[in-house]
């Protein structure tokens, strides 16, 4: 068929692929409405912004966790939850562990009190009125740890999330939502882009309606002059035919009328006459089944 | 940093102070209480009697002095800090500190001793 009707559109098994024109195969750079080319642009930077990121991030990826990293000797880093131990508050467990095999377990105490003794001994650490002050200190010391230590460092911890909830927390949820979305965004648009056929196929179904619209409007005015002109023959044989008829009717009445005599009229007449004055007579008369007017 | 580069510029290696053996593609994120290279001596695997000529023969410039201060600090910040903090570095400092000055200021302690009369 030469052109596509809705109707033949709809009766078709693939809806309204019009196989006269390969939609297809029409790209967006064929069609020269600006506002299209503008929009084109704008993605076109969009996905350009969007492809630096994604290439920066690839090349770092490549050169911090390519393949020639070493993850056995340099494993990714981890800092510690709580702090290492300590003995007598001060002093790190990790030197009583040092000369663990050299001295055992009593060897950095002894080391300890033999220094002090040493010192207080040979009066390096001279006893002075300031001496007195090191016991209470260290008593206040292990008292404050005592009593605050452990409010102080929840304190602490709750301000150091806080902050860090301030600073990184909260605003990488919320770059994380605003990818999201422009992601979801970035899905609706490509989206939109499958509708763009159908808006062709549209203007294409539209000029097909027109012609067609057009064919039958020549079609109908086709017909009606047809018509015209055979009616008019029709119309012109029964004229001359009823034009013929009443002239041969006239013909003959006047010809009969004219072929009354004076003598047969007045035969007539008297007939007629004597005819009424029996019928006068009949309906005079009682009981009788003469017609009355 | 060397190694956080491009690979056309590889070859020229950009002045960081902290590890002339640091590469990015090998070590990963430069992590300043780490070693890259040689590995440290600790303290516990030296000699007393040697540390003295060790101290001697060492590198004392200003750049090799800045990193071994700036890699002291570090290790310490990633060896004895963490997330959950609490007294220690505090109480760590105070002591330190109070020994330290005691010996600045010996001089004035020893005089006491030699006194004949303490009050």
């Amino acid at each position: 068929q030469s052109t596509w009707g809705a109707s033949q559109c709809a009766s078709q098994p693939d809806g309204c692929v019009s196989k006269k024109y390969d939609v297809t195969k029409l790209t967006r750079r064929n069609n020269e409405d600006e506002a299209v080319r503008m929009t084109i642009a704008s993605y076109e930077k969009f996905a350009e912004g969007v492809n630096d990121v994604t290439k920066r991030w690839d090349e770092k990826h490549e050169i911090y966790f390519g393949n020639e990293r070493d993850l056995v000797n340099f494993p990714h880093m981890k800092t510690a939850e709580y702090m290492p131990k300590v003995r007598l508050g001060v002093f790190p467990d990790e030197w009583f562990q040092a000369l663990y095999n050299k001295t055992g377990v009593t060897g950095p105490y002894l080391f300890l009190s033999g220094g002090i003794v040493f010192l207080l001994q040979k009066e390096y650490w001279v006893i002075d009125h300031e001496f007195i002050e090191v016991i209470p200190f260290i008593g206040v010391c292990v008292l404050l740890v005592k009593w605050f230590g452990a409010k102080a460092q929840a304190m602490y911890i709750k301000g150091s999330q806080e902050r860090y909830m301030k600073v990184v927390g909260t605003p990488l949820a919320k770059y994380a939502e605003l990818a999201n979305q422009a992601i979801k965004d970035a899905d609706d648009i490509l989206h939109r882009d499958t509708a763009y056929p159908m808006y062709i196929q549209a203007k294409y179904e539209n000029v097909d309606i027109q012609l067609e619209a057009s064919y039958r409007d020549r079609l109908a005015s086709m017909h009606r002059d047809v018509r015209r002109r055979l009616d008019y023959h029709v119309e012109r044989q029964n004229a001359k035919r009823s034009f013929e008829h009443q002239h041969m009717v006239d013909w003959i009445a006047s010809s009969v009328r004219s072929s009354i005599t004076p003598a047969q009229e007045k035969q007539a007449l008297e007939q007629c006459f004597s005819t009424l004055k029996n019928l006068a007579v009949e309906y005079k008369k009682e009981g009788s089944t003469a017609a009355r007017v | 940093m060397s190694g956080d580069a491009p690979k056309s510029y590889n070859k020229f290696r950009v002045y960081q102070p902290y590890d002339a053996a640091y590469n990015a593609r090998i070590h990963g994120p430069f992590i300043p209480w780490r070693e890259y290279g040689q590995p440290r001596m600790s303290i516990w695997d030296m000699k007393i009697g040697n540390m003295w000529s060790h101290f001697l023969s060492s590198d004392k410039s200003p750049a090799h002095m800045r990193m071994v201060a700036s890699k002291a600090y570090w290790r310490y910040c990633g060896s004895k800090l963490s997330r959950k903090t609490s007294f220690k570095p505090f109480m760590a400092m105070v002591f330190s500190a109070s020994i330290l000055l005691f010996l600045a200021r010996y001089k004035d302690y020893a005089a006491e001793r030699r006194v004949k009369y303490h009050w």
